[in-house]
């Protein structure tokens, strides 16, 4: 009777443990996901920066709204739905004839209904602060939806989609500042292109985590390569800290401000101009195996 | 032994459940609406955009990273249910873990740090609480050039 309890007593700790363990396992891929969610920057970030060299809008240079309807599995519906987000980014940041915006949210909720989680999205806040030219507003309710979306894929039992949805959205972002720093070159924008390096090196062990079956398997083969090219570009990441900080009354708001000014030329970035031209035909090529 | 084993399984169910318990109780915070807070204050300071939000919840805070710009400059803007952010605060650190920049300064907590990126790169944001018993929060991050 002793030996049975005993085994029971063991059988209930192993059990525990077993769903403990399974349980940290789904929670930490989840964290990895969510954190990268959170740690990639927001693409208004390049979206800003492109602004600001003067460079025009130009649409030629964006997926095509329509080209959704050649989408035809999830694979390929996700990772456009992140290549569109994108494009919505830039978009939004410029004064665009007024046709634009709404072609690319009638895309982005056809797709997403496609992919049954429109209702994770709330077209009609996002419609109200794109029309009311609520910027912050716009930008934390699609960063929000795409939160949601992360979660409903993971917690369906489909991550992978979650994992093609962020590199979707970040090659964009890559291959757009690429294209706009051809048509118009700019020191800023190169660098921009090279700091990706650090970007890339997140996402892929996390793409790779999901590389079973065969497009998946093509797509992080080709996000490896595109990681060697990155490999010769040379960043420097230590840096001397400036703790120095005074306390400052923004309005009623109490800021505690690092005035640590980063310097104008030295950046420790070391590249040359065939290093970023490889990643632009890369990145194009790529791109086009997506969208096409 | 056969008549004992529904009490076995809820012993073993009891066992798991009480293993289960504390990742469960982390879901009760809802933090979008001191998130919304945060955005109200990145409006009120003209010039920053949003960018990422924090929540925070648990009495261990929460750790997360993002990826610095150099040259951008950035703020952390906290929201918890003290007018003042009082109870939360920010610990901003390079990849080699070092402290660039902190809300709780002089030991006393302060609602928002801003800081300039000096070199682009990953940076982890420690969030923590102290002094407090309400482990609810979020935080708000911005930028502008």
């Amino acid at each position: 009777m002793i030996k049975i309890r005993l085994n029971f007593i063991c059988l209930c700790i192993f059990l525990g443990q077993a769903a403990t363990t399974l349980l940290a396992q789904e929670i930490n891929k989840e964290e990895v996901l969510n954190g990268m969610f959170k740690s990639i920057p927001s693409p208004y970030e390049i979206s800003s920066l492109i602004k600001k060299t003067g460079v025009k809008f130009n649409s030629e240079i964006i997926n095509a709204p329509d080209n959704y309807q050649k989408y035809n599995d999830d694979y390929k519906k996700a990772l456009n739905l992140g290549i569109y987000s994108s494009d919505l980014g830039y978009i939004n940041i410029y004064d665009t004839p007024d046709t634009i915006p709404p072609a690319y949210l009638k895309t982005i909720l056809a797709m997403s209904s496609e992919l049954k989680i429109d209702q994770l999205i709330n077209f009609t806040a996002i419609t109200g602060f794109a029309f009311s030219k609520d910027l912050n507003g716009l930008l934390s309710e699609t960063s929000s939806s795409f939160e949601k979306i992360n979660r409903h894929f993971i917690e369906n039992d489909r991550p992978e989609l979650s994992a093609l949805l962020l590199t979707g959205g970040w090659l964009e972002t890559l291959y757009l500042t690429c294209q706009v720093a051809r048509d118009k070159p700019n020191k800023l924008l190169d660098n921009k292109i090279a700091e990706q390096k650090i970007i890339l090196e997140q996402l892929l062990p996390i793409l790779s985590q999901y590389s079973e079956g065969k497009e998946m398997a093509k797509l992080v083969e080709k996000m490896s390569n595109l990681q060697e090219l990155f490999k010769k570009i040379k960043i420097k990441e230590k840096i001397k800290a400036n703790n120095n900080f005074t306390i400052e009354k923004w309005g009623k708001l109490e800021v505690v401000v690092y005035r640590n000014e980063a310097s104008k030329t030295a950046n420790g970035i070391k590249y040359n101009q065939e290093d970023l031209d490889q990643i632009l035909t890369a990145s194009i090529d790529i791109r086009k195996s997506i969208v096409e | 032994m056969i008549k004992r084993l529904p009490f076995q399984l809820i012993r073993v169910c009891l066992l798991i459940s009480a293993l289960l318990l504390p990742e469960l109780m982390f879901g009760q915070c809802d933090s979008q609406v001191f998130t919304d807070k945060g955005i109200r204050e990145l409006n009120k300071q003209g010039g920053y955009t949003y960018l990422k939000s924090y929540p925070v919840s648990g009495e261990n805070g929460k750790k997360y990273s993002y990826i610095f710009s150099q040259g951008t400059n950035y703020m952390i803007a906290l929201a918890n249910r003290e007018s003042d952010a009082k109870g939360i605060f920010i610990t901003i650190f390079d990849s080699n873990k070092k402290e660039i920049a902190t809300s709780r300064a002089d030991g006393k907590f302060y609602p928002a740090v801003s800081f300039t990126c000096k070199r682009t790169g990953i940076y982890y944001l420690q969030f923590s609480f102290d002094n407090t018993r309400e482990f609810c929060a979020a935080g708000v991050l911005g930028m502008r050039r």
